[in-house]
C-alpha cells in the first residue's frame, strides 16, 4: 500500500542558506515515527516545510495528492496539522478560544465541532477547567496539551508534533507521550520530532535520524542496543 | 508625462547603480550644468535649475542620515526653515548681511539638531518617523503663528541676494553658477564622508547597530553626528533658497518639501550620492513643468506619489546602489600587510575571563544560574548545552548586551559587569552574533575595515579633508586585506557583503571580528549552517587565530567542531554548569549524556 | 471663564472620540500587522466628501448618505491593501518603506480627491435639526451626542466583533502569532485585508459623525491621521480602548490650550504631546499591548 505521507528530494532554504538537502521520507498509515537529531540539523525546518512555512523545492504526496507548495492554509486543509515548537497557542486568548479557532475550517457544523471538542477533552482533562482561563497563565504542560488539543480540533489525518518535550518536566513528559500513543493506537499516524531521543524511540516504530539538514540514517528502535551508539551520534 | 519621468527615474538607476569616481561626476556634473546654463537664457528655466541645485544640496544632506545611516527623517524641513527664516528675517527686517545671517542661521540649526537629536535619536522605526514628521510640522506651524517675526502666511519679501559687502550676486546666471559650485562642494563633501571612517560608522550602524556597538563603535553618538551633518546642510539649503527667490513663506517648507525630497532620494538611488545631482536637475524640470503658473498642483504631487509608489512596487534594487570603495592600494605601493598580532604574552595559566556567580532571571523564568566560568587566556574553549540551555543570554550578558540579575563578570583584572559593549570591545573583548550581522551596505573589505575602528582615529575633519587621514586608511587597508587573505576572502574584498554566500559570510564576520585586534574572541555558533567543508576550514582557522594568540570562547552545536578544536568544554543545561573539563571527559560524563538524550533509563524498545 | 473651560472640555471630548476612532483604525491594523497605515486620515476625509457628494449632487438622505461613504472607503481600505501593502508586505520591505509607501498612497488620493471635488470645504448638515441642550450652563449640541454615542456604538459593536465572531477572533490570532494562525487554516493575507477595510471604515465613520461641525477638504486627512496617531501613542498603541481614551486626552488638552493661549497653538499643543509621549512614555498612559 502506498504510505500516506511521502517526501521526495525536498530541500529548503532560510534566505541563501540551504537548511534541507534532499530529504526522502515516508511514513505509512497508522504509523508513528519520530525524527531526531541534534540541535541545528533541519528537524524543525523539515516541519515547516512540510506546511509550506518556508520555500521549498521537492515533492510532498499526501494521501496521493501533492500538498500545495508555501500554503500552510492549504496545507491544513489537506489535514496536515502541525503543533510547532514553542506550542505557538495564542497566549491572550482563552483556552476554550484557542481551542475554536483550531477548528477554524470546520464551517458551521455545530454537532461535530462538538463531537470534537468532548473528544479533546476527554483526553486531556485537565482542559475542561481552564476553559476560560488565558492561555498564556497555564504551565508549560498545559500548554502543551492546549497546543495539541487546538490540533486535534481540525480533525487532522496525520500529526506533526514539534519538540514536544521541550521545557518540560519528565513527569509532564510522560503524561503526555502516554497520550500521543493513545492518539496513535486509535490509528492517528503522528510523525514526532525530538531532540531527546529515548523519548521518542519507546513509542516509535521507526525513526530518522537528521544531520546537516538530510536524513542520516534510518533505524529500527528495536535494534538501538545501547545508549552509547545514540550518544556516539550526538556528541561525536 | 508620467511615461517621460519613469524613463528618466530608469536612467538614474542605471546611473546610481555604476558608482563610480565621486570627483569625476561631480566634474561632469559641473560640466553639464554649466553646459545647459550657457544656453538656457533665463526665466522660467533658471529657477527651475537654481531651485534643483538647492534641492541637491538638501537631499544630498539627507542622504547622509538616511542613506548612510539608515535613519529616517520627515522632519530636516523644520532644519531648513529656521535656517531660511533666520536669514531672510536678519538681512531683509533687521539688515544684517547675507553670510553673518546665514552663519547665525546654521549655528542655530546646529544647536536645535543637538538638542532634538538627543532623545528623538533613542526611538526607532515608527516611532521616529513620526517623531521627525512631527518636529517637521512643528516647525511649520511656528512660521505659520509667530507673525510678528516669520508674518506668517505672508511671507517675507525684499531678501536681499547673496554677496559679501559690495560684491552682491545679482543676476540669475550668477546665482545658479554659485549654487551649482555649492552644490557640488556638497556633494565631494558627502562623498568624501562616504569613503571615511566617519562614512563607514555610519553604514555600520545602518547594517547592524549591535555588530557595530560590538566593534566599539559608540552607536549614539555617531547618530547624533549623522543627524548634525544632515541638519547643517538642509539649513544651508533654506538659507540659499531665501536668497536665491528672494521671498519666504511657510508653504517653502512644508510637507511637500519633504516628499519631493524622499522621491528624489528614491530615484536617485538612496546610499549612493551618483545617481542624485544629474537627476535633481531632470526630475525636478519635470516636476516643475507641472507646476508652472497653470498647470495643477494636483498633477505634480499625484506625480510624486506616482514615482514613490511605482519605485517602490518595481525597483527595490534601488535601496543598494554599489559604491565600491576607490583602491588606493592599487595606486600605490603597498606596504607590506602584517598579521594582525595579539599583543600578547600573559602566563598561559592565568584567566581572560572569569564568569562569578552570574544569574539571569526573566520574570519567574530563570535563565542563568549561578554559572561560574574561567577561560584561559590562550586557547580555546566551548560552551555547550542542549537547546534553551542559556548560552546565547551568557554570551550576551559577557559582552554587555544584557546584564546579570546577579553575580560578576571579570574580563582581565576588571569587572566589566553591566558596561556598554562598545566599551567592552574597547578592552579587547569581541563578539559575533549567532545570526550573521554583517554590514550588508558596506563591501566586504570594507566589512573588515570598520573592524579597525577601534584602532584609528578621525571623525568629520578627515572625513573632509582625505589628505589628513592619507598614511591611517592606508594602514587600515593593508590591515584589511591580510585578514582577508587569512581567511580566503580576498577574491570577494570587493563585492557587497549581502551577497557572498552564507559560509563565507560567517567567515567575513570573523575576519571582521579580528581586524579589532581583541584579546578574547566571542563566537556564537560559527559553525551553524555550514558543510562538513566549511566547517574543516573554520576548525583550521580557529587553531590559527589561537595560535596567533587570541583566545576564543565559542558556542557550538556542532560536536564535531567542538571536539576537535576546544581544549576545555563548559556544559551548560536549564541555566546551569553541569560539567566542565577536556572533550574526553565531558564526553563520558553521564550528566551531559543525559542532558542531551534525555534519561539514562529510558529503556530502549 | 469656568463656563469657557467646561464648553471647551465638552467640545474637547467630542472631538477627541472621534480622534479616537481614527487611532483605533491604527491599532487594527497595527494590531494585525506591525504596520503602521499613514494613508488613515485619508479616509476619514473621504467619509465627509463621499457622504456630502452623494447627499448634495445625488440627493440620497443623510443616513444613507454616511453608510454608503462607509462602505465605499471600507472598499477603498481593502483596495489599498491589495494594491499598495501587500506586495511590499510580502517582500518583507522595511518599516521606512512601508510608511512611505502608505504616506505617498494618502498624497495621492489627496490629490485626486483634490482633482475631482476641487479646493473647495464640503460639509454635512447637523444629523438633528435642533437648538441645543442646556445643561446647567453648559450648550450640548445634538451633534455632539451623537458624535459620543456614535462612537460608543462602533466601539462596542468593534469589541464584539473581536470578542464573539469567529473571524474577529481569527483576526486577533493573526496578531498574536502569525505562522501559528495559518497553521489552523486561518487565510492571513484575507485578514489583513479585512484589517484595512474595517480600519478606513471606522475612518470614514469618524469623518461623517465630525463634518457637520467642521467642513472637511481634501487636505485634512493629514492632520486627522496625525492626531488618530497620537492618540494611539498617547492610549499606548494597540490598545483599543487606550486610543479611545488618548482621543479624549488629546481632543480635551487641545482644547484647554485655545482657551488659554489663543487657536494658534491647537497644532502646537498637539504635536507638543505627541513628542512629549515618544520621548518619555512611548508605551502611552495604560502600557503597551504586547
Amino acid at each position: 500500500m502506498a504510505p500516506m505521507l511521502e517526501v521526495e528530494g525536498l530541500s529548503a532554504w532560510y534566505g541563501h542558506v540551504e537548511a534541507l538537502r534532499l530529504v526522502d521520507m515516508h511514513v505509512d498509515d497508522g504509523e508513528l515515527v519520530a525524527v531526531l537529531g541534534p540541535n541545528g540539523a533541519g528537524k524543525s525546518t523539515l516541519m515547516r516545510a512540510l506546511l509550506g512555512l518556508v520555500p521549498t523545492q521537492g515533492r510532498v504526496r499526501f494521501r496521493g495528492a501533492d500538498v500545495p507548495r508555501r500554503n500552510p492554509v492549504a496545507a491544513a486543509a489537506c489535514g496536515l496539522v502541525l503543533v510547532p515548537e514553542g506550542r505557538g497557542i495564542f497566549g491572550p486568548m482563552t483556552v476554550a478560544e484557542n481551542l475554536e479557532l483550531g477548528a477554524y475550517l470546520l464551517k458551521g457544523n455545530r454537532a461535530e465541532f462538538a463531537r470534537r471538542h468532548d473528544r479533546v477533552l476527554a483526553l486531556f482533562p485537565r482542559l475542561k477547567e481552564r476553559l476560560p482561563q488565558a492561555s498564556g497563565s497555564l504551565s508549560g504542560g498545559e500548554q502543551q496539551m492546549l497546543a495539541i488539543g487546538r490540533a486535534l480540533m481540525a480533525d487532522p489525518k496525520i500529526l506533526l508534533l514539534d519538540e514536544p518535550s521541550l521545557g518540560l518536566a519528565p513527569r509532564v513528559i510522560e503524561e503526555i507521550l502516554e497520550k500521543l500513543g493513545e492518539l496513535n493506537r486509535n490509528g492517528l499516524p503522528i510523525v514526532l520530532v525530538e531532540q531527546k531521543a529515548p523519548l521518542a524511540l519507546r513509542l516509535a516504530r521507526r525513526a530518522y535520524l537528521m544531520s546537516v539538514g538530510s536524513i542520516a540514517a534510518e533505524i529500527d528502535p528495536r535494534t538501538v542496543k545501547s545508549h552509547d551508539e545514540l550518544a556516539n551520534f550526538y556528541l561525536g | 508625462m508620467n511615461s517621460l519621468i519613469s524613463i528618466w527615474a530608469k536612467r538614474g538607476s542605471i546611473w546610481a547603480g555604476r558608482g563610480g569616481n565621486p570627483a569625476l561626476l561631480a566634474v561632469w556634473s559641473l560640466a553639464a550644468a554649466l553646459v545647459i546654463y550657457v544656453l538656457i537664457r533665463g526665466g522660467y528655466l533658471m529657477t527651475v535649475m537654481q531651485i534643483a541645485a538647492i534641492y541637491t544640496i538638501f537631499v544630498t544632506g539627507l542622504n547622509i542620515f538616511m542613506g548612510y545611516a539608515g535613519q529616517v527623517s520627515f522632519g530636516h524641513s523644520a532644519f531648513a526653515a529656521v535656517s531660511g527664516y533666520a536669514s531672510a528675517v536678519l538681512t531683509a527686517t533687521y539688515g544684517w548681511e547675507p553670510l553673518p545671517a546665514a552663519t547665525l542661521g546654521l549655528a542655530g540649526v546646529l544647536a536645535c539638531a543637538l538638542i532634538i537629536g538627543y532623545p528623538t535619536l533613542r526611538l526607532r522605526g515608527h516611532y521616529l518617523a513620526m517623531a521627525t514628521l512631527a518636529i517637521g510640522l512643528i516647525a511649520y506651524d511656528v512660521a505659520v503663528e509667530w507673525g510678528s517675526v516669520t508674518q506668517g502666511y505672508m511671507g517675507i519679501s525684499g531678501i536681499p541676494p547673496l554677496g559679501i559687502g559690495r560684491f552682491t550676486v545679482t543676476s540669475d546666471r550668477g546665482v545658479l553658477v554659485l549654487l551649482i559650485v555649492i552644490a557640488a562642494l556638497g556633494v565631494l563633501a558627502a562623498a568624501g564622508i562616504r569613503r571615511s571612517r566617519l562614512g563607514r560608522a555610519f553604514v555600520a550602524i545602518a547594517g547592524s547597530e549591535n555588530a557595530a556597538r560590538a566593534l566599539g563603535i559608540d552607536v549614539a553618538h555617531y547618530k547624533l553626528s549623522a543627524f548634525m551633518i544632515s541638519a547643517f546642510y538642509a539649513g544651508l539649503a533654506g538659507s540659499l533658497f531665501v536668497h536665491a527667490v528672494g521671498f519666504v513663506s511657510p508653504e517653502v517648507f512644508g510637507l511637500h518639501m519633504v516628499v519631493l525630497a524622499f522621491t528624489m532620494l528614491y530615484i536617485g538611488g538612496i546610499g549612493t550620492f551618483a545617481g542624485r545631482p544629474r537627476l535633481h536637475h531632470a526630475l525636478y524640470r519635470r516636476h516643475r513643468h507641472l507646476c508652472r503658473p497653470g498647470a495643477r498642483r494636483a498633477d505634480r504631487d499625484a506625480a510624486a506619489g506616482d514615482i514613490s509608489h511605482l519605485q517602490r512596487i518595481s525597483g527595490p534594487r534601488l535601496w543598494r546602489g554599489s559604491d565600491p570603495d576607490p583602491d588606493l592600494c592599487a595606486r600605490r605601493h603597498c606596504v607590506a600587510a602584517e598579521t594582525p598580532v595579539v599583543a600578547s604574552a600573559q602566563e598561559a595559566s592565568m584567566s581572560i575571563l572569569r564568569l562569578d556567580n552570574v544569574t539571569r532571571r526573566f520574570g519567574g523564568l530563570v535563565a542563568l544560574e549561578n554559572v561560574s566560568l574561567e577561560v584561559p587566556r590562550r586557547g580555546i574553549t566551548a560552551i555547550i548545552g542542549p537547546n534553551g540551555a542559556g548560552k546565547t543570554t551568557l554570551f550576551n550578558i559577557i559582552s554587555g548586551f544584557n546584564t546579570p540579575t546577579a553575580g560578576n563578570v571579570f574580563f582581565g583584572d576588571e569587572n566589566i559587569t553591566g558596561v556598554a559593549p562598545e566599551r567592552i570591545a574597547k578592552r579587547g573583548l569581541v563578539r559575533t552574533f549567532q545570526l550573521v550581522q554583517l554590514f550588508d551596505d558596506l563591501t566586504v573589505l570594507e566589512n573588515v575595515k570598520v573592524g579597525r575602528h577601534l584602532h584609528t582615529r578621525g571623525g568629520l575633519l578627515t572625513a573632509l579633508i582625505p589628505n589628513l587621514a592619507i598614511w591611517q586608511e592606508a594602514a587600515v587597508e593593508s590591515a584589511a586585506r591580510a585578514l582577508l587573505q587569512q581567511t580566503g576572502l580576498t577574491d570577494s574584498a570587493d563585492i557587497l557583503a549581502s551577497a557572498l554566500p552564507y559560509g563565507q559570510k560567517r567567515l567575513l564576520e570573523i575576519a571582521r571580528a579580528l581586524a579589532a585586534e581583541p584579546k578574547l574572541l566571542l563566537l556564537d555558533e560559527p559553525a551553524a549552517g555550514l558543510n562538513r567543508e566549511e566547517t574543516q576550514r573554520l576548525a583550521n582557522l580557529l587553531r590559527q587565530i589561537a595560535a596567533s594568540g587570541t583566545a576564543i570562547l565559542l558556542i557550538e552545536h556542532d560536536m564535531s567542531l567542538v571536539m576537535n578544536v576546544a581544549e576545555r568544554i563548559a556544559v551548560l543545561d536549564f541555566g546551569r554548569v553541569i560539567a566542565s573539563g577536556t572533550p574526553a571527559e565531558v564526553r563520558q560524563n553521564p550528566d551531559v549524556i543525559a542532558a542531551y538524550l534525555g534519561q539514562a533509563e529510558a529503556a530502549l524498545a | 471663564m469656568l463656563d469657557l473651560v467646561m464648553q471647551a472640555i465638552a467640545s474637547g471630548v467630542a472631538i477627541g472620540c472621534v480622534y479616537g476612532l481614527i487611532g483605533i483604525g491604527f491599532c487594527v491594523i497595527y494590531n494585525a500587522s506591525g504596520i503602521v497605515n499613514f494613508a488613515q486620515g485619508a479616509f476619514v476625509m473621504l467619509g465627509g466628501m463621499v457622504a456630502s457628494a452623494a447627499l448634495k449632487s445625488y440627493g440620497i438622505p443623510l443616513p444613507l448618505a454616511g453608510i454608503l461613504a462607509i462602505v465605499i472607503c471600507a472598499g477603498l481600505g481593502v483596495v489599498l491593501e491589495r494594491i499598495v501593502v501587500r506586495p511590499l508586505w510580502d517582500r518583507q520591505s522595511a518599516t521606512f518603506v512601508m510608511i512611505l509607501a502608505t504616506l505617498a498612497a494618502q498624497t495621492v488620493i489627496e490629490r485626486l480627491t483634490l482633482i475631482v471635488a476641487g479646493d473647495q470645504p464640503k460639509s454635512l448638515p447637523m444629523f438633528t435639526d435642533r437648538p441645543p441642550l442646556h445643561v446647567g450652563t453648559l450648550a450640548i449640541s445634538f451633534q455632539f451626542l451623537w458624535i459620543v454615542g456614535g462612537s460608543a456604538l462602533a466601539i462596542a459593536l468593534l469589541a464584539l466583533f473581536f470578542s464573539s465572531t469567529k473571524t474577529g477572533k481569527a483576526m486577533r490570532a493573526c496578531a498574536i502569532d502569525r505562522d501559528a494562525a495559518a497553521l489552523q487554516g486561518i487565510p492571513v493575507s484575507r485578514m489583513l485585508a479585512l484589517a484595512f477595510g474595517l480600519s478606513a471604515a471606522l475612518g470614514a465613520f469618524a469623518g461623517v459623525l465630525i463634518t457637520p461641525t467642521q467642513y472637511t477638504a481634501f487636505n485634512l486627512g493629514v492632520p486627522f491621521a496625525i492626531s488618530g496617531f497620537i492618540a494611539a501613542i498617547v492610549g499606548g498603541f494597540g490598545r483599543p480602548l487606550g486610543a479611545l481614551a488618548g482621543g479624549i486626552f488629546l481632543g480635551v488638552v487641545q482644547a484647554l490650550a485655545i482657551v488659554y493661549l489663543g487657536s494658534a497653538f491647537k497644532n502646537i499643543a498637539a504635536l507638543s504631546i505627541l513628542l512629549l509621549f515618544l520621548f518619555i512614555r512611548p508605551t502611552g498612559l495604560l502600557g503597551s499591548a504586547k
